[in-house]
């Protein structure tokens, strides 16, 4: 089988927010809707302080809660793990939105553009918004329109300066995401979640 | 998008257009996806030394500052004659001839009364290269920068130069295992080089480099570093003087035999604090302890030197550089610096410790067949340590931190950008002391210094021998021409490309000095705060529009030099899309002017010379080229004739080999020496007091000209009153540059999301002692009465005298409407006043004394 994941080497990111803009652009998703997000979160006191960056993204789950709770099944999984909505089949009830542990599905509730109501979209906008049907819910593809044509390098990964996003195929053992699991340790997010997420984090 | 297919009919047009991309001034190497006419992504350009495909949040959010629906598209000119903050200038739309006549036969008046009165300003640092044949041409000295000039690079470049060769340092992080940041975000997304040193910067930290930053601030860096030692703005140059004195006094930590053989530590000094000189040759001279007499410093027949004891030299007593040196940083013991920076004792001796040790004096490393010292730590440090009153002094005393342990130049230590290379290396010149040997190099040079003249440029450069520019005093030359003895006021100023009001100093002032220039031209893509003053406005292209020779040169810059193992790289920018509206590429409206004021023919020699264009590719003056003709030549000239721009445009990059070891590590490969002992301060001290005072200037303060370093306190340290108890500091976001990236609706976006932006950070104990919450509404306040209002972040990342506050915000003019008076504006806190500028680098001190109260 292939099982298609990201770790993520929370060691080497600074928060510089490339991987965020990059699948911003790369997928031309409407105003606030971010696949990508990074987290801060402050741990300690002064002066023993630290800020911790956490990369996310859909965890393109093994046992994903959003497949299960869609009424419509507009959500399936493919052989190489990737999760996807068919914007066909969805009808917006948003129960994917509300099962997913990680708040990766984002419903897409109305057309505007980035410069807001006062002007037209941009040129760039009036291209990319196509792709998405008012009233679906929208997710992290894992770049699948690259992987198809040959490029299996999402743009969150292609353009991290730290390196600290590694994609692959974790059920092969000498995959480099996967040797990073044994190596590092790497961690489940929210493992408790039940949902086996196919992304792994390490420290 | 997901699973429904996506559309494939209908496409025209689907290609890939490499190009420079321009959201800093590192110049990645970019290639930009087009389909049907509209640019629908930016990437890294796979391949292209030095970011290799890897590009920052700005990079990739470049298109929506193109698609910015509030571009300028067509020519205004100003009907309001009146002009200040907050005024109407009234715009009425104009075609491009009406504008270029009114603005030629400005030009031509200006250019037969006195040429200087022609100001440009302008931070496009890939059109500097063409920019300034058309002031030489001119005939005008007066060309500027924005905040680069003001608060960053004065304390670096000259430093860099006189410790190098080079314009600016970095530090080895392949070959480093220990890096001490002071201020600085290098390997974070900041700094010059930002996406091969962050690469590096990732490496290294997985490899168990310890990396410390020493900042008031949880900055990026900061937060990810092994150790954050917060410390007191302004007093970094006590730490690393208090580091220095334990290194060589205390721990005997330091590198004797690259002071003797690479520094002035053996040069014996006199009791006048001078070089002892052999009579006749006038040469310094170093003691031999084998020998047991004076020789001159390049005595072939030297056996060792001495870098302690009393000599006598021609009957008179005196003693090598090092030795003064060390009885000089005596008086820095941790006690006293732990009292002046805040930091506790036992992190002072424990960091200089580790960092001599660190260093491992002594050992070796093989390169390239070839036995180079290695000394695996490093100090560095930028805007933060010399956005100060002793802007020089501070950048300095860190560089001297590298110094004494050998780490200057060699592996693992601190690096020269670009001072060693195809086109030259460093040499010994004047006293056998280090001169540059790049000749494409575009800096004044510090070392020896700059000969002092009473002033013919309107930022008085000529008052400051030791420094690269002097661009902060131009305004302070314009509001007081008589103060200074300026025998004239500038006519004009055309800017593009810098936001002079909101990114340098308080634009109340600055407002001010723009009201003295009586005709203004603002090339810009936007409107900003700058535009509010100008008579005429040029849209001007956006990158991706646009044509530009050699973005990438790094013979000349240093923001995209090769890091070990990389080649020299070199690109350019070419137009990915059709300008929108009636834009035009600013450079070229240049050149239209030239030819209208009738000064072509000496630009095209001028450029011939400055930018190297060789037969057959010499611009002919008279004849005329079209813009992609001279861009054409430059690049041949470079490169040779299969190297035009057909190649250029379809490749994006061209390289030329590897950079060498000894291009890399030059220090062991020529015999010029640097200072640790800064003598030629003295005598260009006194030059500029004795000329200062020709010509009735008497407050030209020339205190900070000594050969020995010290901390000394920033006008902020010597404020009393206790109800400005606090330091602002401002810092740095990876996510934005200068102030134009707010007009980015993705970047103005991830701002809004991101809670650490649009705010003043402080830390808990500060807002408990002040009654200030999380979330609060708070008045900033400075004792000159400058204030701000703001929302307060408390946070444990921050050192509790001070309050922080990030980037450039708080704006006032945008284009789009979203980021417009969100955040703060830390410059309108800053006073502007000439006793707050260094004499010697000309920097502008940004280090506030404030209060902070609930709204």
């Amino acid at each position: 089988m292939v099982r298609l994941s990201m770790v993520i080497d929370v060691k080497r990111c600074v928060g510089c927010y490339a991987c965020s803009v990059a699948c911003k652009v790369e997928n031309g998703t409407p105003p606030g809707i971010w696949y990508a997000p990074v987290f801060e979160k402050e741990v300690g006191k002064y002066p023993n302080v630290k800020r911790l960056f956490l990369p996310t993204l859909c965890n393109h789950c093994k046992d994903a809660p959003c497949i299960k709770a869609c009424p419509t099944s507009a959500i399936s999984k493919r052989k190489d793990g990737i999760v996807l909505v068919d914007q066909e089949k969805c009808c917006g009830t948003k129960a994917c939105v509300a099962a997913c542990p990680y708040g990766a599905m984002h419903f897409y509730g109305e057309e505007r553009g980035e410069y807001g109501p006062e002007v037209p979209l941009t040129p760039f906008e009036e291209q990319a918004y196509k792709k998405f049907q008012v009233g679906t819910v929208q997710k992290c593809t894992f770049c699948v329109h690259r992987i198809d044509q040959g490029n299996n390098t999402p743009a969150c990964v292609e353009t991290c300066p730290t390196e600290c996003r590694i994609f692959g195929d974790i059920d092969d053992p000498n995959s480099e995401p996967a040797k990073l699991i044994r190596n590092r340790n790497g961690m489940q997010p929210r493992p408790e979640s039940g949902a086996d997420p196919s992304n792994h984090y390490v420290f | 998008m997901q699973i429904a297919p996506q559309k494939s009919e209908g496409i025209q047009e689907d290609v890939w257009i490499p190009t420079a991309c321009d959201m800093c001034y590192n110049a990645c190497s970019v290639k930009v996806h087009k389909v049907n006419g509209v640019a629908v992504k930016v990437e890294g350009l796979p391949g292209a030394p030095p970011n290799h495909g890897v590009i920052c949040a700005k990079g990739n959010a470049g298109i929506m500052n193109l698609y910015n629906p509030y571009r300028v598209l067509k020519p205004k000119i100003r009907t309001n004659s009146e002009k200040g903050i907050g005024v109407d200038p009234k715009w009425r739309e104009a075609s491009w001839d009406e504008c270029l006549t009114i603005i030629t036969e400005k030009l031509k008046k200006i250019r037969d009364d006195d040429p200087r009165k022609l100001i440009v300003a302008t931070f496009d640092t890939y059109s500097f290269g063409p920019l300034t044949p058309f002031l030489t041409a001119f005939g005008s000295p007066n060309w500027t920068t924005g905040p680069a000039g003001y608060f960053c690079g004065n304390g670096v470049h000259p430093v860099s130069y006189t410790m190098t060769g080079a314009i600016d340092v970095h530090p080895d992080l392949q070959y480093s295992n220990y890096c001490i940041h002071f201020g600085n975000q290098f390997g974070f997304v900041g700094n010059s080089n930002a996406m091969p040193i962050t690469t590096e910067m990732a490496r290294a930290r997985i490899r168990g480099l310890k990396l410390v930053v020493v900042d008031p601030v949880l900055s990026y860096a900061a937060s990810q570093a092994d150790e954050w030692i917060p410390i007191k703005p302004g007093t970094d140059t006590a730490l690393a003087l208090g580091a220095i004195n334990l290194l060589i006094n205390e721990y005997k930590t330091y590198d004797a035999e690259y002071l003797k053989k690479w520094t002035n530590s053996p040069y014996l000094i006199g009791p006048d604090g001078r070089y002892a000189r052999q009579s006749g040759s006038e040469k310094p001279v170093i003691w031999d302890p084998v020998d047991k007499k004076t020789k001159t410093y390049d005595d072939s027949t030297i056996k060792d030197y001495a870098l302690e004891g009393e000599h006598l030299v021609d009957n008179v007593k005196a003693r090598p550089a090092f030795e003064i040196l060390k009885d000089h940083v005596r008086k820095y013991t941790p006690e006293h610096v732990s009292e002046i920076t805040t930091i506790p004792v036992e992190t002072i001796r424990r960091v200089a410790k580790e960092f001599g040790e660190q260093a491992r004096i002594g050992s070796t490393i093989e390169m390239d067949g070839k036995n180079l010292p290695w000394r695996p730590a490093v100090a560095t440090w930028y805007r933060g340590v010399v956005a100060h009153k002793h802007a020089m002094h501070n950048g300095l005393a860190i560089a001297l931190l590298n110094a004494v342990v050998g780490a200057i130049d060699v592996p693992g230590g601190l690096l020269n950008a670009n001072s060693a290379g195809p086109f030259g290396f460093p040499t010994d010149g004047v006293d056998g002391m280090l001169e540059p040997g790049n000749s494409y190099s575009h800096m004044r040079k510090p070392l020896p210094p700059q000969k002092v003249k009473p002033p013919e440029t309107l930022e008085l450069v000529e008052l400051f021998p030791v420094a690269v520019y002097a661009r902060a005093m131009l305004w302070l030359g314009i509001l007081y021409p008589e103060k200074f003895k300026i025998p004239y006021s500038p006519e004009a100023l055309i800017v593009c490309r810098t936001n002079l009001l909101q990114n340098t100093a308080d634009p109340q002032i600055m407002g001010e000095a723009m009201k003295k220039i009586p005709f203004i031209v603002h090339m810009a893509d936007h409107l900003n705060e700058t535009s509010e003053f100008a008579d005429i406005i040029l849209p001007d292209t956006h990158y991706l529009e646009r044509l530009v020779p050699l973005a990438m040169n790094p013979y000349v810059h240093f923001r995209a030099v090769p890091l070990p193992g990389d080649d020299w790289a070199f690109n350019l920018q070419q137009p990915v899309v059709k300008a929108v509206g009636e834009a035009r590429n600013w450079i070229e409206v240049m050149y239209d002017l030239a030819e209208r004021i009738g000064i072509l023919p000496d630009l095209y020699n001028i450029l011939n010379a400055s930018a190297n264009f060789e037969d057959p590719h010499k611009l002919d003056p008279a004849k005329k080229y079209t813009w992609e003709e001279i861009c054409d030549r430059w690049h041949k000239s470079w490169f040779g004739k299969e190297y035009g721009l057909d190649y250029f445009k379809s490749k994006g990059y061209h390289t030329i080999g590897k950079r060498t070891v000894e291009e890399l590590y030059p220090r062991p490969f020529h015999k010029g020496r640097i200072p640790v002992y800064f003598e030629h301060f003295l005598n260009a001290g006194e030059d500029v007091h004795k000329v200062t005072q020709q010509l009735g200037i008497t407050d030209w303060d020339t205190s900070d000209y000594t050969a020995l370093l010290d901390w000394k306190p920033c006008p902020s340290h010597l404020e009393t009153d206790p109800e400005y108890d606090l330091w602002a500091v401002n810092h740095k976001l990876p996510f934005h540059t200068f102030s134009f990236s707010s007009e980015n609706s993705y970047l103005s976006e991830l701002c809004d999301r991101n809670t650490k932006v649009y705010n003043i950070a402080m830390n808990p104990e500060t807002a408990r002692r002040k009654g200030i919450k999380d979330g609060d509404s708070v008045w900033i306040g400075a004792s000159s009465g400058r204030k701000q209002k703001g929302t307060a972040r408390v946070t444990e990342g921050i050192h509790p005298q001070v309050v922080s506050i990030p980037g450039i915000f708080g704006r006032r003019i945008t284009g789009n409407p979203e980021p417009r008076g969100k955040g703060i504006h830390f410059n309108s806190l800053i006073e502007y006043t000439f006793d707050r500028m260094d004499t010697l680098s000309a920097a502008l001190d940004a280090c506030i004394k404030v209060k902070v109260t609930r709204d």
